[in-house]
């Protein structure tokens, strides 16, 4: 077996099981890790936002199937280059193989940072309320950036007070597998077309 | 095996796991608006849960030792149980040298409809406890900043506060 077949391989059982396994590729828990009263996890597949330990907002149908779609593309592309990194015998099978597991872990770093900096920003911008009283919200859900949540109280009950709240914004074990698995993937395609061109 | 047909059943599998699990949905959901729009439920607990029903019934105080023991009797007129696990505040007062500390004696839970007394030490490190008591009968502002853990039924929240102006109720 080829060096990238075998790297496709490995990126396609990584890629298959992180698609299988759900779950969330990045998280903001409010309070303790262990008992948190303010917990949003997001992936691709899956969005969950819960306070006090209940559901707060249940994702409409629309979101619901496109998560469905995109677990579902992420299993068939894992399927089909673990069976592209076996049928190396064929010269076809380099049909097989796809950048999924490497897109997808791109393109929802982009999508995060996207919500966070524009998203939030316009609401701070157009909604006056929200940075008065969450002035930091930016910050707080940004990956790694505040570990605090501020809220004023001013604007909603006139006491000159400010609460803030410990907060971790991270990406996952599984998020970093999935791009484990989409840079081996990247590399292995790369090795690819070398091969090819020779 | 036909290179072409492989490259469309690729491509008809890929089409058929996007437009399934949306048209499922679809009709499942019963109408558009049901299937673009987002289901809000916050929890009972959190709308029903009101600052302004936990009421101060009285407060006494022993001193001792340059220390200040306050005896907060409260009472929880809401229909979630309350409590403080945690408190520490630095207490300061804008108008006067004084600078001391709050802690919470003991964690205490409040159900709904009790009422129960709440040791608090209050510690100062600058100025005299005469001074403060004159302070604190007066209503005058005092700071407070600290970090306190929350109990809102089994839910317990840490936070750190800070409160400009705040007035003990005399």
């Amino acid at each position: 077996m080829e060096k990238f077949r075998i790297l496709y391989l490995i990126s396609g059982i990584i890629f298959l099981i992180i698609s299988i396994a759900g779950g969330a590729w990045w998280e903001l828990i409010g309070g303790e890790i262990s008992k948190p009263f303010l917990y949003i996890g997001f992936s691709p597949f899956d969005f969950k936002f819960e306070i006090l330990g209940l559901e707060l907002l249940k994702p409409p149908p629309f979101v619901m199937g496109l998560f469905l779609c995109e677990r579902l593309l992420a299993i068939i592309g894992s399927i089909t280059i673990i069976a592209g990194s076996f049928l190396y015998k064929k010269i076809w099978s380099r049909r097989f193989f796809n950048l999924r597991p490497f897109i997808m872990p791109v393109l929802f770093i982009v999508l995060i940072l996207i919500g966070i900096i524009v998203i939030i920003s316009s609401a701070q911008q157009y909604i006056p309320i929200v940075s008065e009283v969450l002035p930091n919200l930016n910050d707080a859900l940004m990956p790694y950036s505040s570990q605090y949540l501020t809220i004023n109280l001013y604007p909603i009950l006139h006491i000159d007070a400010s609460l803030k709240i410990k907060t971790l914004s991270q990406f996952t074990f599984r998020f970093w597998m999935a791009l484990f698995s989409g840079l081996l993937c990247l590399v292995a395609s790369i090795i690819s077309r070398k091969e090819a061109k020779k | 095996m036909n290179e072409k047909l492989i490259v469309w059943v690729l491509r008809l599998i890929t089409i058929i796991a996007i437009v399934a699990p949306l048209t499922f949905y679809y009709f499942t959901s019963g109408s558009l608006s049901n299937f673009i729009m987002p289901v809000l439920k916050p929890p009972q607990e959190f709308i029903s849960f009101d600052p302004s029903s936990i009421h101060i019934i009285s407060i006494d105080h022993i001193t001792t030792n340059g220390e200040y023991l306050l005896n907060v009797k409260l009472f929880n007129s809401g229909n979630n149980k309350v409590g403080l696990n945690k408190l520490y505040a630095r207490i300061t007062v804008p108008s006067s040298n004084i600078d001391g500390k709050i802690i919470l004696q003991a964690p205490f839970i409040l159900e709904s409809g009790e009422e129960k007394s709440v040791h608090i030490l209050f510690s100062l490190e600058k100025g005299s406890i005469e001074d403060l008591m004159i302070i604190l009968e007066k209503g005058s502002p005092v700071n407070l900043s600290g970090n306190a853990t929350l109990i809102l039924n089994s839910i317990e929240i840490p936070f750190d506060f800070s409160i400009s102006n705040f007035r003990f109720p005399k």
